[in-house]
């Protein structure tokens, strides 16, 4: 965001305002529905059907409480969602957790290191395999997705951690490989050189000269994985049952439910998207620059 | 010249990767494609019956097929081109400079954190007739209770996707706008160019690339729309958004004719295929 | 401490030959320079002799042995690189005791040499930056520069080591380098476009243009007897007066005509005048041969002067000498006006005759 390139002009008062109401306009309409999942996840089953829908009510912390509770003493009516809810969301939790880490760690060691290699060495082919990775990204994932079930029902692979993180994997390695190639292909070759001068090996030139110098790279490689994996959904839907499900499709498991308890669901939803969010606010500043980056020079 | 050892190293560093995409990208297509030649149920089991191209026969006379086709365009043109215009408008509205401008684009991109599904489900609420805030409030604009996922569904799907995605347009055309050089942007000024020169002639050639990329993104990612659909309105009513991912899932997984649903992926595949490779031409003409 | 020779030695990136059959053998313990314009080929030969880059043909052998199949950190050479390459990410003490880590010196041994190299080099209070990319230009040569001497190779390699150094810098490391390869009996190769800095520095200079050697010899061979063209007019400055014309006989005098001048050159005669192809001839002289006077001088050329350059404890003189611009050195300070006809004396040992077609120096 650098100043440099903008015109400041110097604006009237009235068009002054006007630019701010715009701007708080725009910022409300994209903000809204998330502020309103939020302030759902604090209202009570009746409170979320009242019409007019409550702007100001009681608010009320069970929601996030209930998620997690084994009881199930409550008299008022349980669908049958809502009791594989209260009685297995940490278990969801927890399997997005590793699913999520663990892919977004294996593609960034094998994306990494497969990076490098292109980088630096371009082997024969390296284009067209890299074009190859780019383009595994327009596949719908849906195609792969019948056969890839079957595979995992014969292999033994479904509804297991494994399964999962391989496959996220599988997702995760395009983008990592495409990121981070651009990042090492920003190290100035002749400091590569020097080191070999200077006697290290390459394996060693790997870790100890170039990887220090992407580490921000790295960063934003993570953050977009992140985002890329945390919220999947159809190959968790196809690929796992309850042991292994992860949070989207508890989510999506309300499909079709009649008079479903609104606030429990926000509360699941909230608590979900609030560790992308404050993951996202960390890695801020390494992620405009990886976008335009990682993207642009590769096209 | 080099050792064995030394031509070695770069293969084995990209190996893993190879290895991955084979196994779950190669070899599943591959398997896919093999299906889709073939009539097989699993629920009804029996024995899969080897039918050449007639699964894809039957799904390119299908005219229920082509519907799906022109509703999924329906969607992926009408979401595009919403999310383009309102992209480019807020990039050009934060392209000014003003207090809290950061906290103001983070808040903007904040959609896109949100899970794809559990914005479907979410907004199922917030659209629902009986105690949906859209609908309340556009009640207070209009006067009339609308029941966006029965009248208009198409327009309810659309704008969700936009929710979510018109940030994501906004990131690219904004970073492209701020790769503008300064100077160039000043000595316009002094030339006094118009609006629309100063536009064509110095900040199109630069921000073209990155938008014709966030195009490109966008349009093939909203081809592949599944989750926020499925949630929303699960092809419904009918079968007005039934995009064609829908329909492969329920053809694959509701019917379980695998045979078909593969040929239909593929079909799809082609079609991407084809549609990207038109688009890479046209850009290179943007450019002449 | 290797003798290090080059045997045919050809690079090529893409369309474009950058080393070109270069055959050179640089004695051991000497202080060897590679001359050569921007673009000459001396990077690529340094880097091919360091094994950072394969050549496509030919051989490089220290001792007679060839290196050809080992890969750079098993060389035992040490490079100084024009970009400097230092690690961005180490501090500049790390930079420094980077390739003594690699070859496994004790912490003590490795702490005392950097302290050393950094004290010569007048880096010592820079060591613990931990930053070396917000150094100076000046400073972060001076790094890049102790990183490579704090090494004992077997060959040194210096491309363009001291070019953004200040002139007293520069000086002294000149004497550090001559040192150096005497006192430790080093091998040294040094790349350099100034050929001042050449013939000061080096013990033998190969000039190179174009990826092809010209010339290789003592710095006095190379100024004295340059063997063509090229070599001729890059050293010395002023360079070299070229005057171009026609060789001619009169009277069974063998002449040099051109430029409205004619010049008696029958006392020059000798067996090149068989080497020459065709009459045309270009006729050369070092500005600092020619005498020049403002009376009539025996056998002198009248000329015209145009311009003259003080610089110091010389002063270049710009004159045409019929229509051929000719400069002239000359000792102390000399004044003159616009137009004033002066009068030079050519010293006709110390011509040099180029036949224009082979750009052969041929006397």
């Amino acid at each position: 965001m650098s100043v440099e390139s903008r015109i400041v002009r110097r604006r009237s008062p009235a068009k002054r305002a006007l630019l701010y109401i715009a701007v708080i306009v725009v910022c409300l309409i994209f903000i809204f529905p998330i502020l309103w999942m939020f302030a759902t996840a604090l209202k009570t089953r009746p409170q979320a059907f009242s019409w007019p829908p409550l702007f100001v009510w009681k608010p009320t912390l069970r929601n996030f409480i209930d998620i997690f509770l084994k009881r199930q003493t409550e008299i008022e009516a349980i669908t049958g969602w809502e009791l594989e809810l209260r009685t297995g969301a940490e278990t969801f939790f927890y399997n997005s957790l590793i699913v999520t880490s663990g892919s977004i760690l294996l593609a960034l060691i094998i994306g990494t290191l497969a990076a490098y290699s292109f980088s630096r060495y371009r082997p024969t082919g390296t284009d067209t395999l890299m074009f190859f990775i780019l383009s595994t990204r327009m596949l719908p994932a849906i195609v792969v997705a019948i056969p890839i079930y079957f595979f995992y029902k014969a292999l033994g692979l479904y509804n297991t951690h494994i399964g999962l993180i391989l496959l996220y994997t599988m997702f995760n390695l395009p983008f990592a490989v495409w990121m981070m190639k651009s990042f090492f292909d920003e190290i100035p070759e002749e400091i590569l050189q020097a080191a070999m001068v200077d006697g290290t090996k390459p394996i060693k030139i790997f870790y100890k000269i170039a990887l220090p110098q992407v580490l921000s790279g790295l960063a934003a490689t993570i953050g977009f994985l992140i985002i890329n994996v945390w919220n999947e959904f159809l190959f968790a839907l196809l690929l796992t049952e309850r042991s292994a499900r992860t949070v989207p499709v508890a989510i999506a498991s309300t499909r079709g439910e009649v008079g479903i308890n609104w606030g429990l669901i926000a509360a699941l939803e909230t608590l979900y998207v609030i560790p992308a969010i404050v993951l996202i606010f960390l890695l801020q500043k390494y992620l405009l620059r990886g976008m335009t980056f990682g993207t642009v020079r590769g096209v | 010249m080099r050792s064995r050892s030394e031509r070695l190293f770069p293969i084995l560093l990209i190996t893993p990767a190879l290895a991955v995409v084979v196994f779950l990208v190669i070899f599943p297509l591959l398997w896919a494609l093999g299906l889709s030649f073939y009539k097989y149920n699993v629920l009804r089991g029996g024995k899969p019956l080897f039918v050449g191209l007639g699964n894809y026969v039957r799904l390119l006379s299908s005219s229920f097929i082509w519907e799906r086709f022109v509703t999924t365009a329906e969607f992926v043109v009408s979401a595009v081109l919403l999310e383009f215009i309102l992209g480019f408008g807020l990039a050009l509205l934060f392209y000014q400079e003003f207090k809290g401008r950061r906290i103001a684009i983070t808040l903007t991109t904040m959609p896109l954190l949100v899970a794809p599904i559990a914005a479907g489900i979410f907004f199922r609420y917030i659209y629902d007739a009986t105690f949906g805030i859209f609908t309340y409030l556009a009640y207070l604009l209009t006067g009339a209770k609308i029941n966006m996922t029965k009248d208009y569904p198409m327009l309810a799907v659309v704008l969700l996707d936009a929710w979510q995605w018109t940030p994501f347009m906004m990131l690219f055309i904004l970073a492209g706008l701020e790769a503008v050089p300064k100077y160039l942007l000043e000595s316009a000024e002094v030339d006094r160019l118009s609006w629309l020169d100063k536009f064509r002639v110095v900040i199109w050639p630069t921000i073209r690339p990155l938008v014709m990329l966030a195009l490109l993104f966008r349009t093939m990612d909203a081809f592949r729309t599944f989750d926020t659909v499925f949630a929303l309105t699960e092809g419904g009513p009918g079968t007005q958004t039934e995009l064609i991912s829908l329909t492969i899932y329920r053809i694959g997984f509701k019917y379980f004719r695998t045979g078909e649903a593969c040929a239909l992926a593929f079909i799809v595949l082609v079609i991407v295929i084809l549609l990207t490779n038109l688009y890479l031409r046209m850009a290179k003409k943007v450019t002449v | 401490m290797v003798k290090v020779t080059l045997r045919n030695l050809t690079k090529s990136y893409g369309k474009v030959i950058a080393v070109d059959d270069l055959t050179l053998e640089i004695p051991d313990k000497s202080l060897t320079v590679l001359l050569g314009p921007t673009g000459a080929g001396k990077t690529t030969t340094i880097k091919c002799i360091s094994g950072v880059l394969s050549p496509d043909r030919g051989d490089i052998l220290f001792d007679d042995e060839s290196v050809l199949s080992l890969p750079p950190w098993e060389r035992d050479v040490a490079q100084f690189f024009q970009t400097y390459a230092l690690y961005p990410h180490m501090s500049v003490y790390d930079n420094i005791a980077y390739p003594l880590k690699q070859r496994g010196l004790s912490k003590n041994e490795i702490d005392r040499k950097v302290k050393e190299i950094a004290r010569k080099l007048r880096i010592y209070h820079l060591l613990d930056r931990k930053d070396p990319t917000t150094l100076s230009g000046g400073e972060m040569q001076r790094v890049a520069l102790a990183r490579t001497l704090v090494r004992e190779p077997k060959v040194f390699l210096l491309d363009e080591p001291i070019s953004n150094l200040d002139a007293k810098l520069r000086e002294e490391m000149i004497y550090e380098f001559k040192r150096l390869c005497r006192e430790l009996q080093q091998t040294m190769i040094y790349a350099t476009p100034d050929y001042l800095e050449a013939l000061e520095v080096g013990e033998k200079i190969a000039v190179i243009r174009d990826g092809k050697l010209q010339q290789y010899g003592t710095p006095q061979e190379i100024y004295y007897h340059p063997v063509n063209k090229f070599v001729a007019t890059f050293v010395g400055s002023p360079p070299i007066n070229m005057l171009e014309g026609d060789l001619k006989t009169q009277n069974s005098s063998i002449v040099f005509q051109g430029g409205g001048v004619t010049i008696d050159i029958s006392e020059l005669a000798g067996k090149w005048l068989e080497k020459l192809k065709g009459d045309k001839i270009i006729l050369a002289i070092r500005p600092e041969d020619i005498e020049i006077s403002k009376e009539k001088l025996e056998g002198a050329f009248r000329a015209k002067a145009l311009v003259a350059q003080p610089l110091g404890h010389e002063t270049v003189v710009v004159c045409n000498l019929g229509e051929n611009e000719i400069r002239i050195l000359v000792k102390g300070f000399l004044s003159i006006r616009y137009g004033e006809e002066i009068w030079l004396k050519l010293n006709k040992q110390k011509i040099h005759i180029i036949d224009p077609n082979t750009e052969e120096v041929l006397l």
